[in-house]
């Protein structure tokens, strides 16, 4: 399993590089996301459930597709590097705590087996094994903004009617569905090129460490998470579907704005975000 | 059969119960089982799982089937049957026959798969047999009614008094003595708030009816008056329950028992120590709920009369339910033992 990551972080590196040249889109549908409790877990992460503090792209592509009902392994495409734009705005202060949860064991010694020498048996937690205490590091009442483009026109528009009108067409989550998620459409924005010959400052958290410029006793935030996925036909450990690329995230742990250079920014609602 | 009065509406649920000198959820990594406690708001929370657990349980004890049981019971052999009925199938024609509703008996067997959903896995090496029962099988079991880990409304301030607590249940099986000086952390006080969603499109998966929801309803609060009886959970008492069934589809308010302040006698929150200490300040949730008026079916509705609760800043003297019924044209006060 481990070189199969692998093989997806090479192939990610060459996809951002293409990711950076692509042109702006001319407008977004912008949204507050926030909830009481968040965990997108690290995919490094086995033991203890480490969370992203930067909600990956893309959950929030799983999560969007909740709100317009589109199955799973249904969506990629509609979020692909091509066909979207999505900027990710820390709101709040990220701050984490560990929510240990006793859970029955679905480790194959834990389950228990009926009809297994059958052509089909079936596998389920014994409720009489010990518990399995899983430590997950969630965020504590995480809230981000997003601005987000669609090239599918059609779901595009049906997406703005469902954040206006507040609906969803599956409860919205924060990573796990008990995570209970809360939407807020804040509205449709142009989107303006921001002029870059200087350094300047930025909302959003920037997909591209290189682009920004540290200042002193400013706080930073590093991570690489999942960006891009396919479906997959296979079976195995990715059956279904499969990361294709990955991106680097900087952002600033209290939801302050960072300098950048060099990196393509974008003006909407007054602010100065990164896509990608 | 099985696809009657299938979830069709969409409900948001506020949940309040409190817990007087009690260990409201324990954190088992913390060592001593301390409660659980959020270091920079002092706030004490209680996972999704704990109170499932007392759901369950309750269920257990109403003889209804439940997936995940506590310990072996008789339930826990009939889903066994169960399960091996459904997936004893041998051949692709079995499965495709329209007689095959293991699957449905299953669920129905099981209110708590029904409500949250459940973890199993199918193994075949046959892999039509698999794509066959796929059909069959709905694409997760993801559970249409999740709640969120709870919090208390307000900081809340541990119990170091029970803290060497000297017990007689023998420590090892071979040892006569009892266990000493064991650790025991409490807190004084916490009125814990959850919130809750049932999804009428997720229940379509997992066969979920709105008898259940109605079960779910009085369950919540007897589960809170009658499992909470051993040592650390003993003083705990359901204060609020409120399910907002929405018509429109898709939609709900989200959020609602985040609009709930709790408004004390004492300006510090950590000095309440029994629920005559706090009001709750329902103006928010209620003006909320009047905003998508015309979005609510019914509000169902179960408040104690032990607990304050005001509206635009004057403590309602008639209770919360008549209040909404003079607000809200369809209002079903919950009785908690029709069950």
């Amino acid at each position: 399993m481990q070189s199969e990551l692998d093989d997806h972080i090479d192939e990610s590196t060459s996809q951002d590089t293409e990711a950076t040249s692509r042109s702006l889109p001319d407008r977004c549908l912008s949204f507050r996301l926030s909830g009481p409790w968040g965990h997108f877990r690290r995919v490094e992460g086995n033991t203890v459930k480490t969370t992203y503090r930067i909600i990956p792209r893309t959950t929030v592509a799983g999560l969007l597709a909740a709100v317009l009902g589109i199955g799973r392994n249904q969506y990629y495409d509609l979020f692909g590097p091509e066909s979207s734009a999505m900027a990710i705005e820390p709101v709040s202060e990220l701050r984490t705590i560990n929510l240990p949860v006793n859970n029955l064991t679905t480790s194959q010694e834990g389950l228990k087996g009926v009809n297994t020498y059958g052509k089909v048996s079936v596998y389920y937690p014994d409720p009489t094994e010990d518990r399995q205490r899983t430590n997950y590091e969630v965020l504590v009442e995480p809230e981000y903004r997003i601005d987000l483009w669609l090239a599918d026109g059609e779901r595009y528009d049906e997406l703005r009617e469902y954040l206006a009108e507040g609906k969803a067409y599956y409860t919205p989550s924060l990573g796990l569905s008990e995570y209970l998620a809360d939407i807020e459409y804040l509205g449709e924005y142009e989107v303006t090129a921001v002029a870059q010959s200087e350094p300047h400052a930025v909302d959003s958290a920037v997909p591209d460490p290189d682009g920004v410029i540290p200042e002193p006793n400013v706080n930073y935030g590093t991570e690489r998470s999942p960006a891009f996925m396919e479906r997959t036909t296979a079976s195995g450990e990715f059956s279904g579907r499969r990361t294709t690329s990955y991106l680097t995230y900087t952002y600033s742990p209290d939801g302050n704005s960072l300098t950048v250079s060099d990196t393509t920014t974008a003006s909407v609602d007054n602010r100065t975000v990164v896509f990608r | 059969m099985s696809n009657d009065n299938i979830v069709e509406n969409r409900s948001e649920i506020v949940f309040l119960y409190d817990a007087v000198d009690a260990n409201p959820n324990g954190n088992p990594l913390s060592g001593a089982n301390r409660p659980r406690i959020d270091p920079v708001t002092n706030e004490a929370i209680v996972t999704d799982v704990r109170l499932k657990r007392y759901l369950r349980d309750q269920f257990e004890a109403d003889g209804e089937g439940v997936y995940i049981t506590s310990e072996r019971g008789e339930y826990a052999k009939e889903r066994e049957e169960l399960l091996k009925d459904t997936f004893g199938v041998t051949t692709v024609e079995e499965i495709e026959d329209e007689g095959f509703d293991g699957f449905d008996r299953f669920l129905d067997n099981a209110i708590d798969a029904r409500l949250f959903g459940a973890t199993f896995s199918i193994d075949t090496d046959a892999d039509e047999l698999i794509e066959a029962l796929e059909t069959h099988l709905p694409d997760h079991l993801t559970g249409p009614v999740q709640f969120s880990p709870g919090k208390t409304l307000h900081p809340v301030e541990v119990n170091e008094e029970y803290n060497s607590l000297t017990s007689v249940i023998g420590t090892d099986d071979e040892k006569e003595q009892g266990g000493f000086d064991l650790d025991d952390h409490r807190i004084k006080y916490g009125l814990i708030g959850f919130h809750g969603l049932v999804d009428e499109h997720g229940a379509e998966d997992t066969n979920l009816k709105t008898e259940d929801i109605e079960r779910l309803d009085s369950t919540c609060w007897r589960a809170i008056k009658n499992q909470t009886i051993t040592r650390s959970k003993v003083g705990q008492e359901p204060r609020l329950y409120v399910r907002v069934e929405y018509d429109t589809d898709s939609f709900h308010i989200g959020g609602l028992t985040h609009e709930l302040d709790v408004v004390g006698d004492d300006e510090d929150a950590r000095s309440y120590r029994t629920v005559q200490d706090v009001t709750v300040d329902a103006t928010d949730l209620v003006s909320r709920l009047n905003s998508h008026e015309d979005r609510i079916q019914t509000v169902h509705v179960v408040a104690d009369d032990a607990l304050d609760i005001a509206l635009e800043g004057e403590t309602l003297d008639d209770g919360f339910v008549s209040a909404l019924e003079d607000r809200f044209e369809s209002v079903h006060e919950i009785d908690v033992y029709d069950h």
